[in-house]
């Protein structure tokens, strides 16, 4: 696999001696090229920006840490989603255990949901209506059993095939697809139940 | 039943909206000095550890002292302790000058056995 950096294409192999060897510059380079992907696998899990570079922050740590334990059985990229994907929905059970104790309670309206960019051509309403969608969205996705939304957030982040998806989740096409599918159908019935009864409760 | 089936297209057009928020997720950037604060916590992670060892390896040290001079003080009451030809000395030696205090007619021939 080849990444490219500002039209210079730089080979996992010639990445992966540079870190090895402890090379800042192959560090580096590494982050610049992957931090805007990995920041965004986060936030699509933790639907909150900050949280997600702090995600992201600690999965490069990782990778500098752990890069001798790297074995090659996938692509420098496919094991770094992975553990972006680990240290993301570790960081969800972690906040749901504090929501259990009752430490922190979520707000009405999450922060990201207030930090969706509108576009200059919608009025306030339609801003208002897209954040409100897209929070109804993440409390559906939230909703669904892990491996369904992990299949399924990542196949709606960075255009990753099913092929990547199940590399990183280290399992097979089929089954990706077939989470994908179920999480799909899933959502689709928590949606019909919530609009079902909003509609209800508006009469 | 209209109303039902009003329903039902309001409800198929809700979950298709937001449905289509998928579609239309926010591309977010890291911020710019993401490079910068990684390496301040990397430094900040690395400098704990640091001072973690040190203290550990700190403990060692004392440890490795004292057990060393355990082992040295073992070695030496063995040494003195066990060494035959100096006990015999020490013995033969001790039962002379204790004879010549409280025997001193007796041959020193008598005291020593020969």
């Amino acid at each position: 696999m080849t990444f490219w950096m500002n039209g210079k294409g730089i080979s996992d192999n010639e990445l992966l001696a540079g870190l090895r060897q402890r090379r800042p510059d192959a560090f580096r380079q590494l982050v610049e090229i992957q931090k805007h992907n990995i920041v965004n696998i986060c936030n699509r899990f933790v639907h909150n920006p900050e949280d997600a570079e702090d995600i992201a922050q600690e999965t490069f740590v990782e990778v500098y840490r752990s890069i001798s334990s790297f074995r090659r059985t996938s692509s420098l990229q496919t094991w770094i989603y992975r553990i972006a994907v680990s240290r993301s929905l570790n960081f969800i059970r972690n906040q749901n255990r504090l929501k259990r104790r009752g430490a922190k309670e979520s707000p009405e309206i999450s922060d990201e949901v207030m930090q969706i960019p509108a576009s200059a051509s919608d009025g306030p309403l339609e801003v208002l209506e897209q954040k409100e969608r897209q929070q109804i969205l993440d409390q559906a996705l939230d909703s669904l059993p892990p491996d369904q939304r992990v299949a399924f957030v990542l196949s709606k982040c960075n255009d990753m095939s099913y092929q990547e998806i199940a590399a990183v989740l280290e399992t097979t096409v089929p089954s990706i697809e077939s989470l994908v599918h179920r999480a799909k159908t899933n959502l689709q019935k928590k949606l019909h139940a919530y609009y079902r009864t909003r509609i209800q409760n508006s009469k | 039943m209209d109303d039902k089936n009003a329903n039902e297209t309001r409800i198929e057009q809700e979950i298709a909206k937001t449905m289509s928020r998928l579609d239309d997720l926010p591309i977010l950037t890291a911020a710019p000095d993401f490079y910068d604060r990684l390496e301040q916590r990397l430094a900040r992670l690395e400098s704990a550890e640091h001072r973690l060892t040190a203290r550990l390896f700190g403990n060692f040290r004392l440890g490795y002292a004292l057990l060393l001079i355990m082992v040295l003080a073992n070695l030496a009451t063995a040494y003195f302790a066990g060494h035959p030809s100096n006990a015999t000395d020490n013995r033969d030696q001790n039962l002379e000058s204790l004879a010549a205090e409280y025997m001193p007619n007796m041959p020193s021939s008598l005291i020593s056995g020969q």
